[in-house]
């Protein structure tokens, strides 16, 4: 699954990173700390959070956040017991939990089989697993693809149509992208 | 000797849609196609699908350029029976509302939701589908053919996946059984009213595919 890769690609990269980023005079004991927290980067089952949370990393959340969340350039992962009232702007979110609130990720959006969405979603690419809950509008923003220089190569769109020939092939599965 | 079925006999068989209840079929819905192609010469057209969310027909049709709402939609019970007498207390009956603003929409997919509604409350199911329509909007929806019994079953709600823009499957929705009644067509037409029924496509199966469009207010 999507967010249980991610998760391991978070943790295969904070175990990388600890040869270069720790100095070597440090203790054993401080740079083992060190490695703990770059692996747990989330925000646990028993933490709430009330405000603007921006990012500059993957994040992982199972706690509670109400507010704004912001990590633009990264992943997001709401757990299976996270609980989001919030604005969502980042770059890829996957939903294993509930979120109520507007997500816009400049990538994709995610819905695992058990999350559950009360809100709008403008991302390029939008995938619903069958069981997930959703309420609200999808709005396939194209600003990515507009924002590449236009070659002959791509299909031309007429002028006023509304409804075009996509982008991705349609996908079969329940699990593939775009579902 | 080996018994070969003769080619009528496959023509015959392939073709035929499974129960109404039963695992997904691929079946034509041309009613599909002519609303998705008529919306298509508007800029951004918003579509409200009133469910059981399906999320690739969601994103089918948001990948299409379209906004796509989704509703879930939960049938109104019937309405408690009148009791006569003066001493007859009124029973505060919730009225049925989509919450979406007015002239919304340009295509409201309003799948089966009818045959879930009972006939007390058609109008009403109906009236607020109309309500969130756009002038020259379309409702799609499908209906078990009035033909033969009309007595109520207990039956799972579809869902509707688009696999293509003229195809769809109908799965069931979970393993909740709900009421599903039987409308005449003329009781859907008189509930349509003013839209303009372009088309009442009967399917193989017995299902009706109604198309009615929104005629623009006549300027005085």
């Amino acid at each position: 699954m999507a967010w249980m890769r991610q998760k391991s690609e978070t943790e295969g990269t904070a175990n990388e990173r600890p040869a270069t980023a720790t100095p070597p005079n440090k203790p054993a004991a401080t740079s083992g700390r060190e490695t703990r927290m770059e692996k747990l980067v989330n925000i646990g089952q028993s933490v709430q959070i009330k405000g603007e949370l921006t990012g500059n990393e993957d994040l992982t959340i199972e706690g509670v956040v109400d507010g704004k969340i912001l990590v633009k350039d990264h992943s997001l992962t709401i757990g299976a017991n996270g609980r989001i009232s919030a604005e969502v702007h980042a770059k890829t979110v996957v939903i294993v939990g509930t979120i109520n609130g507007n997500i816009t990720a400049d990538d994709k959006v995610e819905i695992a089989p058990s999350g559950t969405v009360n809100g709008d979603i403008r991302a390029p690419r939008v995938s619903i697993s069958d069981g997930a809950k959703f309420k609200g509008s999808i709005d396939m923003d194209r600003k990515g693809a507009a924002a590449q220089p236009s070659t002959s190569a791509s299909p031309s769109v007429s002028k006023g149509s509304g409804l075009s020939t996509p982008r991705t092939e349609m996908p079969r599965s329940a699990s593939s992208s775009g579902n | 000797m080996l018994f070969r079925r003769k080619s009528h006999d496959r023509v015959g068989t392939v073709g035929l849609p499974r129960a109404a209840s039963g695992a997904a079929d691929v079946r034509s819905c041309p009613s599909l196609a002519k609303a998705l192609k008529r919306i298509s010469t508007r800029v951004k057209p918003q579509i409200l699908d009133l469910g059981p969310l399906c999320g690739s027909t969601a994103v089918f049709l948001a990948n299409r350029g379209a906004r796509v709402c989704v509703e879930g939609f939960k049938p109104p019970p019937p309405l408690p029976k009148k009791i006569k007498g003066d001493d007859a207390e009124p029973v505060a009956v919730e009225r049925f509302c989509i919450d979406q603003p007015t002239d919304e929409f340009d295509l409201v997919l309003g799948w089966e939701a009818i045959d879930f509604t009972p006939p007390d409350r058609l109008e009403e199911v109906v009236g607020e589908m109309k309500r969130v329509l756009r002038e020259n909007g379309l409702i799609l929806m499908l209906s078990r053919n009035s033909t033969g019994s009309r007595k109520p079953v207990r039956d799972v709600p579809g869902r509707f996946r688009v696999v293509a823009e003229d195809r769809l499957s109908r799965e069931p929705a979970g393993a909740e059984t709900s009421t599903r009644w039987v409308h005449l067509t003329r009781e859907i037409e008189r509930v349509l009213k003013p839209l303009s029924v372009q088309g009442i496509h009967l399917q193989r199966d017995q299902t009706r595919e109604i198309l009615a469009l929104s005629k623009p207010a006549k300027s005085s």
